[in-house]
């Protein structure tokens, strides 16, 4: 069995579309106020997006509300034309899965990473005995790059990168038809950042999964996804894809962006095989 | 050769033995002239911050300086005491990167930089205050007479990072030590952060010592370079050199493994492994395990940082063959 096809076969993909969103809080002096404002966005099966804007632009609202665990005031969220509820099913909880920013406070820390994976086989019903999931289990240690005694440690046992992996694997292991990121690498240091952006790159060349991509991060976005969505109070400025909105921005604000960023320039690079892990 | 405003030399800071007696800087050395700037970069676990902390002699309790000196003028600091404080006041001044801790929340900005005015200068409180609101205005708060009077809460990111830039520069310190100062703020929001320092350094004559494990803004900030690994300074040198010809290989490492937008996805390659923990670092060179260049002498004894060329210094052995290679 192919090894990502997990027990039910190969893995499917499907469009996700985020349809007119509208999600607004009341303010402390009880005014309203739009975090996201009928905002549209749409990622292609086995496609990746990057939604980029700065802190308080609502993207991380708006990836809450993709994921199911808040509820817009109005729009849609929806898999190949099919609904999802604001009150999601299993199956459609599944289809979406999450991976938050912050790697320490999203996973439990009581529970061994073996326990959490089981679990997750069991309660969506992808689970066809002990055997399979301890089988499923050590696959997903190969897929995100963790030894297989990992299985039977627990969070605290890990490094910040390490932990990004669980998460992610936690993620795969309903096999999602969708993953969305938020932030998934700005919390790790810069060369553990490196290897976890490798391991997403990977992971979409071999598995069929869609990637929502939120980030401040312009960098990161142009290195993972092939469309890019620019998001700023609440309003998506500018939408299209990667080449056009790094090469010719047309919005102010993404242009504004991208000055902002600063840069390191060349850099030569190390000779043929004295990276380290060459060899 | 005039005296460098700020020398350290050989500074070592451990845990204490409850907490196994582990050496998180060790033997790190550094000077910065008068109005320079210098900038220290690092991954989590480098040493980086509690360096800069023990310059401010401002070490959590668990963490004390074990060796080395730290000379402001050519005069030996302390380190503990009220004398280490007194000794810095007025002289150096910190700026953290979470201006929303490192604020009194029950305070306005406003009597938070007057304060320090109050203590440091001797001021009356009415001439503090006004000082205080010349203060704000000079670090860019707009309607600074207003905005004195807000709590840290009540202001965004980069405004309370002005903030505390103000309530830092109140007691007309010589040396301003950053601590990521602007890590938790938005680009744009860094930018602007990044370009009130260089202004600030100019009008003023600050003396900046800028801890970033952000290769690009130190780039844009600091003059020279110190690249630290696992607790201990693995290069130095002018940025722009240690940037375009690196000569360890842990610093080459880091640049290629940093996205750019300036370059292609085919420069990008991560450094395989990952970090050791203080207290178990590989023997000999802490990143040979690391390292495409490591041989068998990386294994033995921890390398030097030695000399190599004029202002550069490098502990790798295998410098040579890095220059060569570009």
């Amino acid at each position: 069995m192919c090894s990502l096809a997990g027990a039910g076969g190969l893995q499917v993909s499907a469009t996700l579309k985020a349809e007119d969103v509208r999600v607004s809080f009341r303010g402390r002096d009880g005014e309203e106020i739009v975090a996201v404002d009928s905002v549209s966005v749409t990622v292609p099966a086995g496609g990746s997006v990057g939604l980029v804007g700065e802190s308080g632009s609502g993207k991380t609202t708006l990836a809450r509300v993709i994921a199911g665990i808040q509820r817009p005031d109005s729009g849609t969220i929806s898999l190949d034309g099919r609904i999802l509820e604001a009150r999601r099913t299993r199956a459609q909880h599944r289809a979406v899965q999450l991976v938050f920013q912050d790697p320490f406070s999203s996973l439990n820390p009581r529970r061994t990473i073996r326990s959490v994976l089981r679990e997750l086989m069991r309660v969506h019903e992808l689970s066809s005995g002990r055997a399979d999931e301890d089988r499923r289990c050590a696959e997903l240690m190969e897929l995100v790059g963790l030894p297989n005694a990992a299985l039977d440690r627990r969070p605290t046992a890990f490094s910040g990168g390490q932990r990004q992996r669980i998460a992610i694997a936690r993620a795969l292991v309903v096999q999602p038809e969708v993953i969305v990121a938020d932030e998934p690498v700005s919390a790790l240091d810069v060369s553990i950042q490196a290897t976890i952006l490798q391991l997403f790159a990977d992971l979409r060349a071999e598995l069929n999964v869609g990637l929502l991509l939120i980030s401040h991060n312009l960098a990161v976005v142009r290195h993972l996804c092939d469309e890019v969505a620019v998001m700023y109070r609440g309003e998506i400025v500018e939408q299209g894809d990667r080449q056009q909105i790094f090469a010719a921005p047309q919005h102010a604000y993404t242009r504004s962006l991208l000055d902002a960023v600063p840069r390191l320039g060349p850099v030569t690079p190390l000779p043929q095989g004295r990276r380290g892990g060459d060899a | 050769m005039s005296t460098p405003l700020l020398n350290v030399d050989g500074l070592t800071v451990a845990l204490d033995r409850h907490h196994g007696d582990v050496r998180v800087a060790d033997s790190v050395s550094f000077s910065v002239p008068a109005g320079g700037s210098l900038g220290i970069v690092g991954e989590s676990g480098s040493g980086k911050s509690l360096t800069l902390r023990a310059v401010m002699a401002l070490l959590p309790a668990a963490v004390s300086v074990v060796g080395g000196v730290v000379e402001l003028d050519g005069r030996q600091l302390a380190f503990t005491g009220r004398g280490a404080r007194a000794q810095r006041r007025g002289r150096m001044a910190m700026v953290f990167q979470d201006s929303l801790s490192a604020l009194d929340p029950v305070y306005s900005v406003g009597a938070q930089v007057a304060e320090t005015a109050r203590q440091v200068l001797g001021m009356s409180r009415k001439r503090a205050w006004a000082r205080a609101v010349e203060l704000l205005d000079l670090v860019g708060i707009r309607d600074p007479e207003q905005r004195a009077h807000a709590y840290p809460y009540e202001l965004s990111g980069g405004m309370r990072q002005r903030a505390m830039l103000a309530v830092a520069l109140a007691a007309e310190p010589q040396i301003l030590l950053c601590d990521e100062p602007t890590t938790a703020l938005d680009v744009t929001v860094q930018a602007q952060v990044l370009e009130l320092l260089a202004d600030l350094r100019r009008r003023l004559s600050l003396t900046l010592v800028f801890v970033s494990h952000d290769l690009a803004v130190v780039r844009e900030v600091c003059e020279e370079l110190v690249v630290m690994y696992a607790s201990r300074v693995v290069e130095t040198g002018p940025t722009a050199q240690v940037l375009s010809e690196p000569l360890h290989p842990y610093t080459r490492g880091l640049l290629e493994a940093t996205l750019d937008l300036d370059r292609g996805d085919e420069a990008f390659h991560p450094i395989p492994g990952s970090i050791p923990e203080p207290g178990r670092l590989p023997g000999g060179c802490a990143f040979h395990p690391r390292c495409g260049f490591a041989t068998e002498a990386c294994r033995g004894a921890v390398p030097e940082l030695a000399g190599v060329a004029p202002s550069r210094h490098t502990a790798c052995v295998h410098w040579q063959e890095l220059a060569v290679s570009r």
